[in-house]
């Protein structure tokens, strides 16, 4: 299997934001050129290069997949920016720590108490769209990966501590 | 060549259906009624064997040589299939890895035991005998080879067990399965919405024994799989057995008659019951005659109405299972186009009712519920042989997948809703010095830890280099192909050597129903994540030690005295944090102890290893 980037399996450029109408396009086209059932079909019955097919139509459903999702999509372009970046950047910075620190200790605070269970929610739903806003206008560019690692590492803390909020705001699963 | 034959594998019936010039359509024998062959089977005294109606006409006389239902026991457990195995007339014994086999008596105290898969196949043999009959009496050339080829359907809920053992009858009817296909996938096919530019759908499978429900969205010919839910043991049977356990009670007290006892009643009843059912599914109420003994007669009435309040549980858990799958595919109630019905107990008109409310459209019926599934494999057998190319079915993984980690944790590799075929590749090592192999175990479910999820098989790396622990650096890759089977190869990486993988299929010890997988994982994630998350970060910490302890011994000389003597300080910090008793203190302490150990070794330790293992190849050739 030729080894391919997930843009270019798509054959989409590396864009932060894609276009999830054209992502779906693109993909479902794909399919059609790579999936063994199809294939198989062309050959009347037999898929004579089966293994490399399903691994080729693997890997596609994995870069659809990455790619779909806003986070893994960034965590997937960074590296490919910048390889390595993510595991260099992970030590999260003093400053960030400390108000880690403070919104964990005002999580504890709030809890059993709803209507500050969900300002302190409302407060880091806006941060995480900001975050994620400012990791895609990074991206834009290959430069700036390091930067965008680190943004991600603070979101990966802020959006699991939200999940945790909401979890014992209410126990049904999202 | 002709397309290939698509045929629908059901609990209560089977059948088999083709596409041709005149389009998708099921195959009838001449002289036949019906294209649906009742999926039974029955051992006489004397040894003969009868398939189909011919079968099931002596389940009055001879309940117990009268074998229905074979798919609820297939790629299960005696221990797994304790509760209809209760119901049923006939005996079910433990077989080899604690399968369900059924044991049918003979003449003069002798029995055979039939395992599931022996008694799908005969009836593979016999739908597969019919089709080919209908065939030739239009004028078809039946030699063809490829009309052995079939597409097979099984439940989007049956895990890899009840894959594979499926595909293991059709091997012994001496058909080759050219794929599995989904049920309920096969009938959103059968429905050719293909032509829609964008719809989504939701097909609720209500069959004898399962229950499937999956959400699909059609674009452009594409039938993809947006996520499946499931029951494989929630169908029509399940009503029989309720209106079944109203007679014997109204039995036992009306005659005091014990009709527990005999299979021949209990056999008796659980057809008056399924007419009864049916019955109420066009009219308000019904009764019937029970002849509990010579002369001892008592009549049983019902109405719908009662019938309804007793299977509404019932049907209610398969709409919590439709809402989990619309929220999996992130839709909501108003986003769904089409509802599709497939399988007969559909009919209950309960079932439409609920699913009208929940919708706020009725669901669509116009193929007959009991063809939609085969029609859908005959259309998926012609895109298969060539003769269609504008359909593509894009389908997912029912259940998470993946393996036994130290301390009885289940890592998932793949998780449930994942589009197939799709792969992971894991990397393994070794726990102690020179172990050459690796044993693995695979798991399906959704809980946290493996004693509550199903082993679906286990296989043992072999042939690893003589290595210190941890050094060997194996990648095994999982993958699901595009009918939902598992394929496992595995590479070590060190050496390039490719290890031997055979998956050696086991069928579970674990006594969990699918359902309860489900919802007990969401109502115990909680619960179960606090102690994954500690049992994790003991495996990892007892790793780390492992392979920096063996790293040191093998190259640890070269190494700067400051930066010997701050790993070994970090080592003896991992493993007091690895020996401390209290919970909470524990999992803190060894979290930072860790972290602090990987910090230094990060850079170093590949350096190290990597040398390591070339000394350790050259000791093991020159000794």
């Amino acid at each position: 299997m030729k080894h391919m980037d997930h843009f270019e399996r798509l054959g989409l450029p590396r864009d932060p934001r894609p276009c999830p109408v054209q992502l779906e396009k693109a993909y479902l086209q794909k399919s059609r050129e790579t999936h063994p059932d199809l294939q198989r079909g062309r050959g009347n019955g037999v898929d004579r290069e089966y293994d490399l097919h399903l691994e080729e139509s693997a890997a596609l459903n994995e870069a659809y997949r990455v790619l779909s999702r806003p986070w893994e999509r960034f965590a997937y372009l960074v590296e490919l920016y910048d390889p390595g970046v993510l595991e260099r950047t992970k030590k999260l910075s003093p400053e960030f720590l400390m108000e880690a620190m403070e919104m964990g200790e005002a999580i504890e605070e709030a809890r059993g108490d709803p209507k500050k269970e969900r300002a302190i929610a409302t407060e880091l739903q806006e941060k995480i769209v900001k975050t994620r806003e400012r990791i895609a206008d990074l991206l834009k560019v290959p430069n700036q990966a390091e930067e965008a690692a680190i943004l991600l590492h603070q979101s990966h803390y802020l959006r699991r501590a939200l999940e945790t909020l909401q979890r014992s705001e209410d126990r049904v699963p999202l | 060549m002709n397309s290939f034959l698509g045929i629908d594998l059901g609990t209560t019936h089977s059948l088999a259906a083709i596409v041709d010039e005149n389009g998708a359509r099921v195959l009838v024998p001449p002289g036949a009624e019906s294209p649906l062959v009742p999926s039974v089977v029955a051992l006489l005294e004397d040894g003969t064997i009868l398939v189909g109606n011919a079968a099931k006409n002596l389940s009055l006389l001879h309940p117990e040589r009268v074998i229905h239902s074979a798919k609820r026991l297939i790629g299960r457990t005696k221990a797994e299939v304790a509760l209809e195995a209760a119901t049923l007339p006939y005996r079910i014994v433990e077989g080899p890895g604690g399968r369900a086999l059924v044991r049918i008596p003979l003449k003069d105290g002798a029995y055979q035991d039939w395992s599931p898969e022996e008694i799908s196949a005969r009836i593979l043999a016999e739908v597969h005998r019919r089709a080919l009959a209908a065939l030739q009496a239009q004028g078809r050339e039946i030699q063809d080879p490829s009309l052995r080829q079939i597409v097979l359907t099984v439940p989007a809920y049956f895990d890899e067990a009840q894959r594979q053992a499926t595909k293991r009858a059709a091997e012994l009817a001496q058909l080759e399965v050219i794929r599995l296909i989904n049920e309920p996938t096969a009938a959103a096919l059968a429905y050719g919405l293909g032509e829609r530019e964008q719809a989504n759908i939701v097909v609720y499978d209500l069959g004898g024994g399962t229950f499937d429900v999956s959400v699909l969205r059609v674009q452009e010919g594409i039938f993809r799989v947006l996520s499946t839910h499931g029951d494989t043991q929630l169908g029509g049977d399940d009503f029989d057995r309720l209106i079944q356990k109203a007679m014997l009670e109204q039995i036992e007290q009306e005659t005091g008659a014990k009709p527990k006892e005999s299979p021949q009643i209990l056999s008796q009843l659980r057809l008056a019951a399924e007419a009864l059912k049916k019955r109420l599914s066009s009219e308000e109420e019904g009764g019937l005659e029970i002849e509990v003994a010579e002369g001892n007669k008592t009549t049983f009435h019902l109405t719908r109405k009662t019938f309804e309040e007793w299977i509404q549980p019932l049907v209610e858990r398969s709409m919590r299972a439709v809402r989990a799958s619309l929220r999996d595919a992130e839709l909501l109630p108003a986003d769904v186009d089409e509802i599709i019905l497939v399988g007969g107990s559909t009919r209950v008109p309960l079932v439409s009712r609920l699913l009208e409310e929940e919708f706020q459209k009725p669901p669509l019926s116009s193929i007959d519920p009991d063809l939609a599934v085969a029609l859908g494999a005959a259309r998926q057998g012609a895109v298969l042989a060539g003769k269609s190319q504008d359909l593509l079915l894009l389908d997912v993984v029912p259940l998470s997948l993946g393996i036994e980690t130290l301390g009885g944790a289940f890592a998932k590799l793949i998780l449930r809703n994942t589009p197939v075929p799709c792969s992971h590749t894991e990397e393994f090592s070794t726990q102690v010095d020179k172990q050459t192999g690796i044993d693995i175990n695979i798991y399906q479910g959704e809980r946290e830890l493996v004693k509550d999820c199903r082993k679906i098989g286990s296989f043992k790396l072999t042939g690893l280099p003589a290595l210190p622990a941890g050094l060997p650096r194996v990648a095994v890759t999982f993958t699901v192909d595009e009918q939902g089977l598992l394929r496992v190869t595995a590479r070590e990486l060190r050496t390039g050597k490719t290890a031997s993988v055979e998956v050696r299929p086991s069928l579970g010890i674990c006594e969990d129903e699918v359902r309860r997988i489900v919802s007990e994982s969401i109502e115990k994630a909680g619960e179960d994540m606090g102690a994954r998350e500690a049992i994790d970060l003991r495996n990892k910490a007892e790793a780390v030690l492992k392979g920096t302890e063996a790293a040191l011994r093998a190259g640890g000389e070269g190494l700067p005295p400051e930066q010997a003597y701050s790993l070994k300080k970090a080592v003896s910090r991992v493993k007091k944090a690895l020996g401390k008793k209290d919970e909470e203190q524990d999992t803190l302490a060894l979290h930072q102890a860790l972290e602090e150990l990987s910090s230094l070794t990060g850079q170093l330790a590949d350096d190290l290893i990597s040398s390591a293992v070339s000394k350790a190849l050259k000791t093991e050739k020159n000794g």
